[in-house]
């Protein structure tokens, strides 16, 4: 267990920094800050003297020594939108934009798992039909487009929830729930047939001859082996859902890490665009790594691999 | 990823599915929060509250409020004393003496004395600093000096006509003492010390920007104690959250809410020009391209039903051009330079004229930052008359490097903001033979640009660029398709007078009735 536990994080090491490597060059390639910074009676020397200011006049291999050396100390560099080092600018984005991809995806789990078992025992029963609905709305339209109508609904409509902003409870519900819907329905839709194909098996069947009760027989003998894919499905969604979240960041003005990482591209902020995607590529290897073990833990097999 | 005709799409649909009655489309009229707050929405975060640093689109939203300069703009753009009471010009051009107001304050209690000015100055020019403002003063500074407390004497290298408007537009005074204090260039943008009517409550990056009255403040004092600046980027959100009373001022609404806002009532709804003439570049210095030629040009221009395109991409929020000087500049604009007719049996003869009896192929840049549509309809009038148009729809950051670099050619979408409320931005920056983004040449024109070098004054001044713009428009140095403007909704019980003709919100004279 721990020569497997050593060999993945060593992977997501050089994935991190695999990562990092790409998205520094790609970010340099689209173009230079300079020529969105100044007005246009700036001259090339004026640029150059600013990208020399900005360490940026250097060949890229030397930038990204100093980057890496710089990494070593924590300092991902500064940003120069908002004169503030570049990781306290995404750190900042860190916690709204956990909020809000937790609460979706507990949202998601919470209605589509029950709902996909549900419908899987009893298909084409009611409730298979109300989840297959869920399910069609939520994978057939865009978060957004739940986003809007939900403002127009319940803030503009009835005046219950307030149509934007970040802070209470309150400003969670609609972004959180457009989000999490999306979720649900892919969860829902991959629990049922999991769940249907394991409820044929021979081992269900055989425990059901055997006489356990049917809760045991969904809950522990079936679900437990449906659920491995659910698993990587749902730590997969966790990565789209914080970075790609920026369509309902943007309606909710949700001060979220796709947003930031959106503009800053658009801004050519390079520091930001790095540091974000660092920070976001080691939580999504983090959450691999934790989902990989608890595979190990659900099946033996992958354990002794 | 989703488009502008998405969300018009998905919010189309849901008025539909959602059965969207009018019945609380009502704005309530009272404050989102008190008669002593005013809560603003706003179309894009701020960045820096550095607004000698940062762009100046970033800066318009709060420089006004923060910051304040040795002379101002009025609401119409005609430059008046703020923190100077006089300005003095030598009869070479080349030494500017202003005299102080005495008894002015920083937020932090210092008071304004000449060195603070000549240390701004300095910050500006300063590399290290890294000011976006710094190409307008680095290459004309000689030196500041600070003959007594309240005289500071600007020696310039060259002549430069502008100025006056480039000290009441850019340099927004900082205390030296504070300033030179922080322990880096950068630390300013989190802390800053202006001497404007408001001073920073708090910056939530992303969020929001509170700012509070200065009771120091030298001038008059705006009637809103408090003002809180909601960063709401999307459109819809921000006119949503002013139709459920969230907010009482709305910046930037999208053009395709007017008529909605328009008519809800208790609401007041407005648009203000801002001096931009949105147009086609042309690289008419290329002898071998079609658009070198005058007759092309005018074909061009002559083939575009501007009105339409008006009322259809801008919402008719919009006004046509017949050249490149706005007409809500305080001087430069000719009211007798009128549009180009929609003309395309007379664009189809100029082409012909020019050798083209059968069009030509023509690619057509077009950055992200204007609405797709007005490439799509500009294409489709010139492939009318026989100009085969090939949209080259990029991202503006990809853009503005080619922009810049002389490489958008032969033909570019593009417009120009009004910074100082002097032509000479605009003009020089399109349309000289140094200009960042110019390919055209005229003697003529360029003739008349060097003599505005020397020449000082709104009158004086306003005289030659009208000469420019007849000039400009008569050799069809662009294709000049419309004004632009921002819209802007209020609740009704808000008075506030805007800053007219530029970007830049003037919430200075703010109170509820």
């Amino acid at each position: 267990m721990l020569r497997y536990l050593t060999l993945r994080i060593a992977q997501s090491i050089v994935t991190v920094l695999l990562v990092t490597m790409i998205i520094f060059v790609i970010i340099r390639l689209i173009g230079d800050p300079t020529h969105l910074m100044l007005p246009p009676e700036a001259t090339e020397a004026d640029r150059e003297l600013l990208r020399q200011q900005m360490g940026l006049s250097d060949p890229v291999a030397v930038q990204y020594w100093r980057y890496l050396l710089q990494l070593l100390h924590g300092d991902m560099g500064m940003s120069y939108r908002f004169s503030l080092p570049a990781l306290d600018v995404v750190l900042g984005r860190i916690g709204p934009t956990l909020l809000l991809t937790c609460t979706s995806l507990a949202i998601g789990i919470l209605v589509g798992v029950p709902l996909g078992v549900a419908s899987a025992v009893r298909p084409d029963g009611w409730i298979d039909f109300v989840a297959k609905a869920i399910a069609l709305f939520g994978q057939a339209a865009p978060p957004f487009f739940f986003g809007l109508i939900f403002v127009l609904v319940f803030a503009v409509q009835l005046r219950w929830l307030p149509t934007s902003g970040y802070g209470g409870p309150q400003y969670l519900i609609m972004p959180a729930i457009a989000l999490g819907w999306y979720s649900a329905a892919g969860l829902m839709r991959l629990t049922r047939s999991n769940m249907m194909e394991v409820l044929t098996s021979e081992y269900v069947r055989m425990a059901r001859i055997k006489g356990v009760p049917e809760r045991v027989v969904v809950y522990k003998h079936a679900l437990k082996n449906a659920a491995l894919p659910v698993l990587t499905f749902a730590s997969l969604q966790f990565g789209i859902l914080m970075g790609g979240a920026v369509s309902i960041e943007s309606v909710f003005a949700w001060p979220g890490m796709g947003k930031l990482i959106l503009d800053s591209i658009a801004n050519l902020d390079y520091a930001v665009v790095q540091a974000a995607v660092t920070v976001s590529a080691l939580m999504f290897t983090a959450i691999n790594l934790a989902v990989d073990l608890l595979y190990a833990y659900i099946d033996p097999r992958i354990r002794y691999a | 990823m989703f488009s502008r005709r998405d969300f018009g799409a998905a919010i189309g649909a849901a008025a539909v599915l959602g059965t969207i009655g009018r019945a609380n489309a009502q704005s309530s009229p009272k404050p989102a929060v008190d008669k002593d707050t005013l809560v603003i929405a706003l179309e894009k975060e701020i960045q820096s509250l550095d607004a000698l640093v940062t762009a100046s689109g970033d800066s318009q939203r709060y420089a006004l409020q923060l910051f304040d300069s040795l002379y101002g703009f009025d609401l119409k753009g005609r430059t008046v004393p703020r923190m100077a009471t006089e300005v003095k010009v030598s009869d070479d051009g080349l030494s500017y003496t202003y005299k102080l107001r005495p008894g002015i304050r920083f937020h932090n209690g210092d008071p304004l004395t000449s060195e603070d000015v000549k240390f701004t100055m300095e910050r500006v020019i300063d590399p290290a600093a890294k000011s976006t403002r710094r190409p307008f003063f680095a290459p004309i500074i000689a030196g500041v000096e600070t003959p007594d407390p309240l005289t500071v004497v600007f020696k310039l290298k060259q002549s430069d006509g502008a100025f006056l408007n480039k000290i009441a537009g850019f340099l927004f005074i900082v205390p030296k003492a504070y300033t030179s204090g922080l322990p880096n260039t950068d630390a300013f943008a989190s802390a800053p010390i202006g001497s404007g009517p408001y001073k920073l409550k708090r910056h939530n990056i992303g969020q929001t920007l509170e700012l509070e009255r200065f009771e120091d403040f030298y001038g008059e004092k705006p009637g809103v104690k408090n003002l809180i600046m909601k960063m709401i980027p999307e459109g819809s959100t921000r006119v949503n959250a002013l139709l459920t009373g969230e907010v009482d001022l709305v910046v930037q609404a999208p053009l395709n809410e007017k008529e909605r806002l328009s008519k809800t009532p208790g609401l007041k709804t407005l648009t203000n020009p801002v001096s931009a003439p949105m147009h086609v570049r042309l690289y008419s210095d290329d002898a071998s391209l079609p658009v070198s030629k005058r007759d092309v040009r005018l074909a061009l221009n002559h083939a575009l039903d501007s009105k339409a395109i008006i009322r259809s991409v801008y919402y008719g929020v919009g006004q046509p051009m017949g050249t490149f000087i706005s007409a809500f500049y305080p001087y430069g604009s000719d009211p007798d330079t009128k549009p180009y007719a929609y003309d395309p049996k007379k664009a189809r003869e100029l082409l012909k004229k020019a050798g083209y009896p059968d069009g030509f192929q023509l690619k057509l840049y077009s950055a992200n930052d204007h609405p797709k549509e007005l490439a799509e309809a500009i294409a489709a009038y010139w492939g009318q008359v026989g100009v085969k148009t090939e949209i080259l729809r990029i991202d503006y950051a990809a853009w503005s490097r080619l922009n810049n670099t002389h490489k958008s050619g032969p033909a570019t979408i593009t417009q120009f903001t009004n910074a100082i409320y002097d032509p000479i931005h605009p003009v020089a920056g399109s349309f000289s033979k140094n200009g960042t983004w110019s390919n055209y040449y005229n003697p003529e024109v360029e003739a008349l640009i060097a003599k505005l070098d020397s020449t000082v004054g709104a009158e004086k001044r306003g005289a030659v660029f009208r000469e420019i713009g007849r000039l400009l428009h008569d050799d069809a140095a662009a294709v000049f398709i419309t004004e632009l403007f921002h819209l802007f909704s209020h609740k009704n019980g808000l008075q506030w007078s805007m800053q007219e003709g530029s970007g830049f919100l003037n919430l200075r004279q703010v109170s509820w009735s």
